[in-house]
Formats: structure tokens, sequence, C-alpha cells
């Protein structure tokens, strides 16, 4: 077997903390967002769903920048957020998990989106006539029927932030033990002489998350889905 | 009145227009598929908003646009059976039944889970999901699942359309039953004649928004026999078992003293049933037929003649019963028939599919 260094175990580690952690804090946003999309018709909504998605096209060195324009030190929300709230993203993996979900976002939400546009309105309306208010309504009916959407949404944003590279190294930069994912420590390794070597086995560690995160999804999935297809019949 | 139902509003194309009283059992809204039935309920669910209505049920006020009231859906206490059951896919029968039920908060609850578990037979579905469900299983769900919520009024849109015939004389039982030991107010919206006569305690005739008649069974059953349009056509006629021949497999039944002979053997005696008689299916003759092969010649005479693009239609008297017969041009003018022409109607055959049983209501 492998014996993994201080450093690899921290770049493993770290990676799967940031995704998860974007993933996870990302997702309600993610629903309200989706929902809003699915199922509301507003001013600038296609407006809207385009800034949404702006990350999806732009190339991510320039979301990072712009990350760092907005929340570095000295940019106007990162300057505030350490004035008052004593905070700040700047090389801290709470910085990198926060370029990742801003990364994953549009994922997310389109599969939110889709999966709430899927669900029959007739069905909700049935459980308005049996007394559930729209609150009741959105938990008991909505948001269970739309959870293999929300799901895909999760492990979606979940696999982009594990493949984050632009975005995350040009806001936070690459500091091992704090923001260096594998992404970024196989680059590190692959810009030394003989690195090559341990570059190889971060990406054979990296396959190896990979299809495990979509092995787990397989799993989730299958479980879920069944209700619906059955109900399709 | 505790139960009054005014609405006057534009939907879509049509303009719905109807003032009714229920009655406590079950008030039936039959009318071609347009006519607005289904409108009135969404009206009275609260899923449509009508411009001006007043919605009164067991005293309690829906919506009253003068006073610019307007009570929310999910406030409104009544039990919805959809025409497409519309049961939750995530959530197995038990959890169907009470979703409702558990959101409505009273104390002393009126119909009781394990009650209406066995009153609707769901004992065997309740761990199933509804895509395990039968059509008529998922219907029987679906009016569990209206009562468990406590309503004021039931509502039951077409529920027996998406069903075959046999699942829906099923389903018919199971509602009359409901209606007999419940004793809750319930609109039952139909296209169907035959289930309209057989659950109906009051009868509603909708055509293009409006209330064309309201009344009890024996009331509808005369208004309907004269009329004649798309809608209203056969003829149905109120009669009751008098005589079973097992070896010929015929029985016989009195329909105000006039009898009909009909091939079948699944009928009890005297078991109260209204016949569908076809009005293409009648022959008129003007003198008894001696050497005939049909059994079913009744004595009749003519008391309107209602003439319509190519055929004429009479409709005749036998007894308290109206019967409608449909005859081309030709013939009438053969027979010259007048009103008050006496004549004989020939019943060619009957089908069983025909006889409905009333007994249930």
């Amino acid at each position: 077997m492998m014996n993994f260094s201080q450093e690899e175990i921290s770049a493993i580690y770290l990676s799967l903390k940031i995704a998860f952690t974007a993933s996870i804090f990302s997702m309600p946003l993610a629903i309200i967002i989706g929902y809003l999309f699915a199922r509301k018709n507003f001013l600038f909504k296609k407006l809207a769903m385009s800034f949404f998605n702006l990350p999806l096209v732009l190339p991510p060195v320039v979301t990072g920048y712009l990350l760092l324009i907005l929340f570095g030190k000295n940019g106007p929300i990162g300057s505030f957020l350490l004035e008052y709230f004593n905070f700040t993203f700047a090389f801290k993996w709470t910085g990198a998990a926060f370029a990742c979900a801003i990364m994953g976002f549009p994922l997310m939400v389109r599969s939110i989106k889709l999966a709430i546009e899927m669900i029959d309105t007739k069905i909700e309306e049935a459980a308005m006539t049996l007394g559930a208010n729209k609150i009741i309504v959105f938990f008991t009916i909505t948001l269970p029927l739309a959870l293999p959407g929300v799901i895909a949404g999760f492990i979606l944003s979940f696999a982009r932030s594990l493949g984050e590279f632009g975005a995350t190294i040009t806001f936070v930069s690459n500091i091992p033990g704090e923001t260096q994912t594998l992404s970024a420590a196989i680059y590190t390794f692959l810009q030394i002489p003989n690195g090559e070597y341990f570059a190889m086995r971060l990406t054979i560690i990296s396959i190896f998350i990979s299809i495990s995160a979509l092995l787990i999804s397989e799993v989730i999935f299958e479980r879920f889905i069944k209700h619906k297809r059955e109900n399709i019949e | 009145m505790s139960n009054l139902i005014h609405i006057n509003t534009k939907l879509g194309k049509l303009h719905l227009n109807i003032k009714v009283n229920l009655v406590s059992g079950i008030n039936c809204f039959f009318g071609a598929s347009g006519a607005g039935k289904t409108s009135i309920i969404n009206c009275i669910a609260g899923i449509n908003k009508p411009k001006e209505a007043k919605i009164i049920i067991q005293k309690n006020v829906l919506i009253d646009t003068q006073k610019n009231f307007f009570r929310p859906v999910h406030k409104r206490g009544i039990g919805y059976v959809f025409q497409d059951s519309r049961l939750f896919p995530h959530l197995n029968t038990k959890q169907n039944l009470l979703y409702g039920y558990r959101l409505n908060k009273t104390l002393n609850k009126k119909f009781l889970y394990d009650d209406i578990v066995n009153l609707l037979d769901l004992t065997l579905l309740l761990s199933r999901f509804p895509n395990n469900l039968s059509g008529g299983e998922k219907q029987r769900v679906a009016i569990g699942r209206a009562l468990l919520c406590q309503p004021k009024i039931i509502l039951m849109d077409e529920p027996l359309s998406s069903l075959d015939n046999n699942k829906k004389n099923d389903l018919v039982s199971y509602i009359a039953r409901v209606n007999d030991v419940l004793k809750i107010p319930a609109i039952y919206v139909s296209h169907s004649i035959s289930e309209t006569f057989v659950l109906g305690n009051r009868i509603h005739f909708i055509e293009e928004g409006k209330v064309v008649f309201s009344g009890n069974r024996s009331k509808a059953l005369l208004f309907y026999n004269k009329n004649d349009n798309s809608v209203f056509k056969d003829s149905f006629i109120k009669g009751y078992v008098t005589k079973i021949n097992q070896s010929e497999g015929l029985t016989e039944i009195n329909l105000d003293n006039e009898k009909l002979i009909i091939f079948s053997k699944i009928l009890k005696l005297n078991q109260k049933v209204i016949v569908k008689v076809k009005s293409s299916d009648i022959i008129i003759s003007k003198f008894l037929p001696k050497q005939i092969s049909s059994l079913n010649y009744l004595r009749a005479y003519v008391s309107d003649i209602i003439n319509q693009e190519n055929l004429v239609c009479l409709v005749l008297v036998l007894g308290k019963n109206n019967l409608k017969a449909h005859l081309t041009i030709k013939s009438f003018k053969k027979l010259k028939i007048k009103k008050g022409t006496k004549c004989y109607a020939i019943i060619k055959a009957i089908n069983i599919n025909d006889i409905i049983d009333i007994s249930l209501i």
C-alpha cells in the first residue's frame, strides 16, 4: 500500500472538506432560487438566470479574480467583513469553499429547477384541499418529490468543487494545509523537478475519489428515482 | 339554508351562472363535458376564484364577494376527490390517508382512521405505494384521504371516469356506502347519466354554465325523458322485477303496469331498477303486432313531436313514464302520427348493462 505523506493527506482532506462545505452551504439558497426560477415569473427573470449561470461560462480565473476584487481584504465586501465581523476569506480554506460554491451553484440550481418543474402542481393543489398551507405543501410535497434533483445537484456541485482549480487558486492562492486542494497539489508537484511520481499518486487518488462519489450517487439515486419511475407508469 | 351555492362568473369562454341549494346526501351535477360542472366544485374548493359568488356550506361562509371575503383553500374544510385521484406518489396508502388527518387539529374527530379503513376495505393496501394500486383502489384511497381531513362536504369530480365497467360498479357501491354510513353532504359531478341516477339524492342538470333542472330522481327521470338533444338522448324508465323465469332465462320487469321482458338471470325479485332504452331501438306500430319475434310491445300514446334535421323524435307516454323514439321523416309521414296518436312501442332488445340497480341509494 501507499504510505501517504502529511502533505498528501492534508490535500485529500482539504479537497473533501472544501467540496462538502461548498455543496452543503449552497444547497438551501439553491433550493430557493431553483424554486423561484421553476415556479415564479418576475421582472428580469431571464437576466437573473443569466447572472446565476455566469460562473458556468466565465473562465474560472475570471471568476476567481472577480471574487478577489470583491471579497479580498481590500475589496468593498471583503474589507467590510473584516472590519465589522473580523472575518476574511483571503488565503483561508473557507475562501476556497466559497469559490467552489460559486462555481458549482449554477449546476445545483439547474438540477433543482428541473426537478421542481417536473412536479405536477395538481398534486400540490390536492395537498392544499386537505388543509396544508403553502409552507407545509412545500416541505411535505414539493421538496420530497424534488429530492432526486436536489441530490443530483449536490453531487454535481461536489464533483465540480473537487475539480475546481482556476477560481480557487486565483482567489485564495495555493497554501499547503490551508488552500492546497488535490488539483492544486498535483499542479505544484508538476512544477518541481522529479515531481511526476507524486503527481501520479495524487492523480490516482483523485480518480478513486471521483469514482467513489459517482458510485455513491448511483446508489442513492436508485433508491429515490424508483418511486418516481413507477409513478409514471 | 345551510348549504347555498351562488356563482356568477366568467371562466375562460364559459359564463357560469348558478344558484343551487344542496340537500344532505348526494347532489349530482350532470352535464356534457365543458358545461361547467368541474368549475362549480373548483369554485367551492377555492381553486377557482369566481368574480361574483356566495357559497355557504354547513353554515360556513367559503366566499362572499359582496363582503370581499375569500377563504383560502386549505381552510375550507372540504374533501375533494379528484378525477385522477392525485395521491401523493412518495407516500404509501397509510401516509396518504393520514396526510389531512394529521393537519386537522380538531379534538373530536368525526371520521376516525380505523373506521374509514374498514368502511372502504383499505386494510390490505396500507403499506402499498400509489404506483402499486389499481385505478379503483386509488380512488378508494382518495375517498378515504378526503374523508379523514374531516370535511364538511365532500366533492367528487367524475371519480369513476378512469375505471372500467366492473370497477365502476364496485366503486359506486362504496360511494353509496359512504353516503349511507357517514351522512355527509356530497357533490358528485358526472357526465354519465347512469351514475347520476344511481347515486343522486338530488339531481341537477347543467347546460352551458346554467342549471336547467333541479329535483329528485323521479322528477329528473321525467325531465330527462321529455328532452331530446345531444345530452338527453335515450330514455330511462323506472320499474321493479316482478317475475323470474329461470328455465327460459327471462326476467319480467314492471314499468308502471306495462311489462318488459328481458334476457337476464342476474336480477333479483322486487329489485328496483332503471331501464335504459335507446331511442333508436324502438319500432313504432299503430296496431298490436301479433306475429313478431320481439317480446316487448308497450302501449303508449304520442305526447310531443320534436323535429330534428333528419329525424323526428316522438315523446311517448306509457303510464307515468316517458319514452323517446327516433323515426325517419319518411316513416313518420307514412304512419301519419299526430299528438295523441295511440301506438305500440316495440323494443328490440335491452342490454343487461343498460339496467341500472337503484336499490343502493
